[in-house]
C-alpha cells in the first residue's frame, strides 16, 4: 500500500516539474536544458536550510524559488537578449555547472555522498512523516501548481506566450515586449520547478547529485512531450505514464544498472518517435479546451447581441475609435530626417527625409527595391537606422525597440500577414489590445474581478473590430482556416485593435480580388475620420488612385517626388523609373 | 613564468579540441540551420568505434580510421533518416531539436549498456615529454594542435577553392537562392553532415587517447561544440576555431587560481561576457532573429 502511495507522490512531483516545463517548452517554445538544475537548486536550498537551521519547509520552498528565480535570470537574460537557440547553450552549461557544484563544493553539499537527514515537513506542529500524510500535502501542492499554470496560460499573458511561439515578430509589432515575456515565463517555470525540488528533498530525506543529472531533464522533456505540448493536462498524463512505467521496470528481473540504461533509452526513443509520428503528444493543444471555450463564448456574446447588432451600424465605429484628439498646431505626425539603413553594401534607405501629416492617406510608391518595406521596418523599429532621426508626434523614436514604438501609436501590417496561425481569430485580435493588465504575470493573481471585467471589455472591443471588418461570425475559427482574403481582413482588424494613430499598410491590396477590395477600401478610407493617419505601400495604381491624398515616390532609398496622385502619375520621368523602360 | 608557459601550452592543446568541435558543428549549423544536438552522439560513436577497432585490429591508426568512418556513417544516417524525414514533414526547429536530443540520449545509453560506464582507453600512442627550457609538454599536445591546424586550413581551402566547397558557401549565405541557381540543397546538406562528422572524429580519437572514452562524453562534446560557434559568431569558421582556442586558454589559465573542476564555469563566464558585449560573436556579422 505504501508503495502505491509512493508512486502517487512521485507522480505529483513529476507533474509539478512537467507543468512548469510545459510553460517554457510547450506554450512559449523555448528550449531549456536546465530543468533538472532548477529542481536541484530547490531541493538543496530547502534541504540545507532545514538541516543547518531547522527552517520550516515552507520557508525553504520560498527560498528555493527565489534562488532559482535569480539563477534563471542569470542564464536567460544574456541568451534571450540575442537569440533563443542560445538559451540551449547557456542552460546546458548551467545544468552541468550546478552538477559540478553539487559534486565539488563538499563543505556545503557534501559532494557525491549527498545530503541525508533532511527534516520531514511540519505544518502547525503537525509532522508529516508517513506516505499517507504526504499524499494530501503533495497533492495540494500539485493542484496549486496546476491552478497557477492554468491561470497563467489562460490569461492575457498566456495568450501572448502562444502568440510568441507562433510568430514573435508579429507579437513584437503588436507592442508586446517579446523578450520580457520570455524571460518572465522562464523565471516562473524555474521557480515552480524549485517547489518540486523542495518537496522531493523533504519527502525523500536524502538527496544526492545523482538525482539531478541531464537524464532528469530528459525525463521532464519526455513527460511534456508524451502528454502533449501546450496542453494543460498533458504533463499530468505524461507524469502518470512515465512514473508508472519507471516503477514497473523495477519489477523486472534485471540488474538495476541495466534498468537505468533501459529507462534512458526508452525516454530517448519516446522523444524521437513522438517527434516523428506524433509531435503534439497524446493530447493535442486544443483537445481539452476547444469545446468548452465555444460554449462559454457562445453565451457570452448572445448576451451582448443587441449591443453589437450589425456591422453597418455607424454608432459602433464611433465607440470603437476614440475621436481624433486634437494636438494643437502639430499637424506633422511623423517626421523622418535623413534616415539611412544599409545591408552590407546596399543602401536600402539612403538619407530619406519625409513628413507625414496628421489625418492624411499617404501612398508610398516606387520600383521594386526602392526601400519601401525597409522604410516601414526602420520606422517601426525592426531595423534600427544607422543615421538620421525619426520623430513621432514631436517625440524622438529613432532607437526605440519595436514594441515601444507600437505602444506610442505606430502600427504596421506585413506583406505576408504574419497572423498567429494556430490561435483563434478572436485571440488574434485580442492580443493586439493595448494596456492589458493581465499581461503582467503577477498581476494575474490579484484583483480577479477587475481583470475579468477588463478581459470582458477587451473581448467586446475585439468582437467589434471583427464586425467592423466583417469577420465576427468566424471568431472561434483558427486563423489558419480562413481564406486569404479573410486573413487579410483579420490582419487589418488586428492592426486597428492596437489603437495606433499612424497605420502603415504594406501592400494591402495584393492577392485580393476586386470584389473584396471594393468592400475593404471604403473601410480604410473611413478610418481617417476617426483620427487615424495612414501610409500605404502599394503596387496597384488603381488602388493608389482611389485611396490616397498624396503620393511619395521613392527610388533607391530616397524621396524623389511628392505630390497629388494626378501630378505624380502624369510625370513621364517617374513612369520611366517606375516601369524601368 | 614557467607555470604560465605551461598553462598556455595546455590551453592551446585543449583549445585545439574545442576548435575542432566548434568548426565541425558550426559548419553543419551554418549550412543546414539544424541545431544538431546529436553531434554529441557522433562524438561518442567515433570514440567507441575507435576503441572497438583497436580491440579488433590492434593498430591505432587503423582504429582511428575506423572511428572516422563510423562517425561519417553515423552523421550521414542521422541526416538522411531522421532530419530529412522531419523536414519533409514540415517539422519546426523545436521538433527537430527534441528528436536530436532523443538520439543523443539513446545512443549514449546504448553504448553505456554495451561497454559499461568505465573509461575505455586507447593504447599505442607513445607519449613523450618534450622540454623547451623549463616548459614541459608532450607530443600528444603537438598532435592535437597540428591536427586542428591542418583540418582548419584544409577546410578553409576546400570551401574557397573547390566547386563543391563554393556551392556549400552559397548554401550558407542563402539556401533559397542556391536552390534557384540549380544547387541541389539536400545533397549539400548531406555533404555538410558528412564533412562535419569527419572533422569531429579526430577530436574524439584524441580525447579518447588522452582520457579514455566514456558514454557521457556526448553531452560534454555538444556543449563545447556550441560554445565556440556562439563566441566566434555563427557562420564564421575561422571565428569558431579562434573562439575554441580562446576558451581553451581561458580554462587552462584559469586553473592557475582556481581548481580545475570549475573549468566549465570559466568557459560559461567567457560565453556570457561575449554575449553581453558583442551578441553577434567575435566575428559574426548577423544576428538572425527570424526574417522580417
Amino acid at each position: 500500500m505504501d508503495y502505491l502511495l509512493h508512486i502517487l507522490i512521485m507522480i505529483f512531483i513529476y507533474t509539478i516539474l512537467g507543468l512548469s516545463f510545459n510553460l517554457i517548452l510547450g506554450y512559449t517554445g523555448l528550449i531549456a536544458m536546465c530543468h533538472a538544475a532548477f529542481f536541484a537548486i530547490g531541493a538543496y536550498t530547502s534541504a540545507l536550510l532545514g538541516i543547518n537551521w531547522g527552517v520550516n519547509f515552507l520557508w525553504g520552498i520560498l527560498a528555493g524559488m527565489v534562488l532559482t528565480g535569480l539563477v534563471s535570470l542569470l542564464v536567460a537574460i544574456p541568451a534571450i537578449r540575442v537569440r533563443d537557440e542560445y538559451l540551449i547553450v547557456t542552460t546546458l552549461a548551467l545544468l552541468m555547472i550546478v552538477y559540478t557544484i553539487l559534486m565539488n563544493w563538499i563543505d556545503l553539499t557534501r559532494g557525491a555522498a549527498g545530503l541525508s537527514g533532511i527534516p520531514r515537513p511540519a505544518i502547525w506542529g503537525y509532522k508529516i512523516d508517513t506516505p499517507s500524510s504526504f499524499v494530501p500535502l503533495l497533492g495540494a501542492f500539485a493542484l496549486l501548481c496546476f491552478l497557477i499554470c492554468w491561470r497563467i496560460v489562460h490569461s492575457p499573458f498566456g495568450r501572448v506566450l502562444r502568440a510568441i511561439r507562433e510568430d514573435e515578430i508579429a507579437a513584437e509589432s503588436l507592442g508586446k515586449n517579446v523578450r520580457a515575456f520570455k524571460i518572465w515565463v522562464f523565471v516562473a517555470g524555474g521557480a515552480l520547478a524549485a517547489i518540486a525540488g523542495s518537496l522531493f528533498a523533504h519527502y525523500m530525506t536524502y538527496i544526492s547529485p545523482a538525482n539531478f543529472t541531464i537524464n532528469d531533464t530528459i525525463l521532464i522533456f519526455a513527460i511534456v512531450i508524451i502528454g502533449g505540448v501546450a496542453n494543460a493536462w498533458g504533463p499530468v498524463l505524461g507524469a502518470v505514464i512515465l512514473v508508472s512505467v519507471m516503477e514497473a521496470l523495477r519489477f523486472l528481473e534485471i540488474s538495476p544498472v541495466i534498468v537505468g540504461f533501459t529507462r534512458q533509452i526508452a525516454y530517448g526513443l519516446v522523444l524521437i518517435l513522438f517527434m516523428c509520428f506524433r509531435p503534439h503528444g497524446f493530447l493535442g493543444e486544443f483537445v481539452t479546451s476547444a469545446k468548452k471555450k465555444e460554449e462559454k463564448r457562445g453565451d457570452f456574446f448572445t448576451n451582448n447581441k443587441n449591443v453589437w447588432a450589425s456591422a453597418k451600424e455607424p454608432r459602433k465605429i464611433e465607440n470603437l475609435f476614440q475621436p481624433a484628439n486634437e494636438l494643437g498646431g502639430l499637424d506633422t505626425i511623423l517626421r523622418l530626417d535623413k534616415v539611412s539603413k544599409s545591408f552590407g553594401g546596399l543602401k536600402a534607405v539612403n538619407g530619406c527625409t519625409l513628413d507625414i501629416k496628421k489625418g492624411e492617406i499617404l501612398g508610398l510608391i516606387g520600383p521594386n527595391g526602392a526601400g519601401k518595406t525597409t522604410l516601414f521596418n526602420v520606422i517601426t523599429g525592426f531595423y534600427p537606422p544607422e543615421d538620421g532621426s525619426i520623430k513621432f508626434m514631436g517625440k524622438e523614436i529613432t532607437n526605440l525597440p519595436a514594441h515601444r514604438i507600437t505602444n506610442l501609436g505606430i502600427a504596421r501590417s506585413f506583406q505576408d500577414l504574419r497572423l498567429f496561425a494556430h490561435l483563434t481569430v478572436l485571440d488574434n485580435v485580442l492580443i493586439a489590445c493595448p494596456r492589458q493588465s493581465g499581461e503582467n504575470l503577477f498581476g494575474n493573481f490579484f484583483r480577479f474581478r477587475r481583470l475579468a471585467k477588463e478581459e470582458k471589455e477587451n473581448r467586446q472591443k475585439a468582437m467589434a473590430y471583427l464586425e467592423f471588418v466583417g469577420l465576427a461570425q468566424r471568431a472561434d475559427e483558427l486563423a489558419i482556416n480562413l481564406s486569404y482574403a479573410e486573413q487579410k481582413l483579420l490582419s487589418l482588424a488586428r492592426l486597428l485593435a492596437t489603437e495606433a494613430q499612424l497605420i502603415l499598410l504594406d501592400e494591402p491590396a495584393s492577392g485580393l480580388d476586386p470584389k473584396v477590395m471594393e468592400d475593404l477600401f471604403p473601410l480604410v478610407k473611413n478610418l481617417v475620420k476617426y483620427g487615424k493617419t495612414i501610409c500605404i505601400v502599394e503596387h496597384n495604381m488603381e488602388v493608389i488612385r482611389a485611396m490616397v491624398d498624396e503620393i511619395v515616390f521613392l527610388n533607391e532609398g530616397r524621396v524623389i517626388a511628392r505630390g497629388s496622385p494626378e501630378e505624380i502619375m502624369r510625370s513621364p520621368e517617374l513612369a520611366e523609373i517606375y516601369f524601368g523602360v | 613564468m614557467e607555470l604560465f608557459g605551461q598553462l598556455v601550452i595546455n590551453g592551446l592543446s585543449l583549445g585545439s579540441i574545442y576548435s575542432l568541435l566548434g568548426i565541425s558543428w558550426g559548419l553543419i549549423f551554418a549550412v543546414t540551420r539544424t541545431f544538431h544536438f546529436a553531434h554529441g552522439a557522433t562524438f561518442v560513436v567515433a570514440a567507441y568505434a575507435t576503441y572497438l577497432g583497436q580491440q579488433m585490429v590492434g593498430h591505432l591508426i587503423l582504429a582511428a580510421l575506423m572511428g572516422i568512418l563510423g562517425a561519417i556513417i553515423f552523421g550521414l544516417a542521422i541526416e538522411k533518416f531522421l532530419y530529412q524525414y522531419l523536414r519533409r514533414a514540415f517539422a519546426t526547429p523545436l521538433v527537430i531539436f527534441i528528436a536530436a536530443l532523443g538520439t543523443l540520449i539513446t545512443v549514449e545509453n546504448f553504448i553505456a549498456m554495451g561497454f559499461g560506464t568505465d573509461a575505455k582507453p586507447l593504447v599505442g600512442f607513445p607519449i613523450k615529454v618534450i622540454k623547451i627550457g623549463r616548459i614541459g609538454f608532450n607530443n600528444l599536445h603537438v598532435v592535437m594542435f597540428g591536427t586542428a591546424a591542418i583540418l582548419l586550413v584544409g577546410l578553409i581551402w576546400y570551401l574557397r577553392h573547390t566547386k563543391s566547397g563554393k556551392a556549400l558557401r552559397a548554401v550558407i549565405s542563402n539556401p533559397e537562392m542556391a536552390e534557384v541557381i540549380g544547387i541541389d540543397v539536400s545533397k549539400y546538406f548531406l555533404l555538410a553532415f558528412g564533412l562535419g562528422s569527419f572533422l569531429l572524429a579526430p577530436a574524439a580519437v584524441l580525447v579518447t587517447i588522452e582520457r579514455g572514452a566514456t558514454p557521457d562524453l556526448g553531452h560534454w562534446a555538444i556543449l563545447y561544440s556550441f560554445m565556440p560557434v556562439i563566441i566566434g559568431g555563427i557562420g564564421s569558421i575561422p571565428g569558431a576555431a579562434l573562439a575554441g582556442i580562446i576558451i581553451g586558454l581561458a580554462e587552462s589559465i584559469g586553473i592557475w587560481k582556481i581548481s580545475s573542476q570549475w573549468q566549465l564555469g570559466i568557459a560559461f563566464i567567457v560565453l556570457v561576457i561575449v554575449l553581453i558585449i558583442k551578441p553577434t560573436g567575435l566575428f559574426g556579422f548577423r544576428v538572425y532573429r527570424g526574417k522580417i
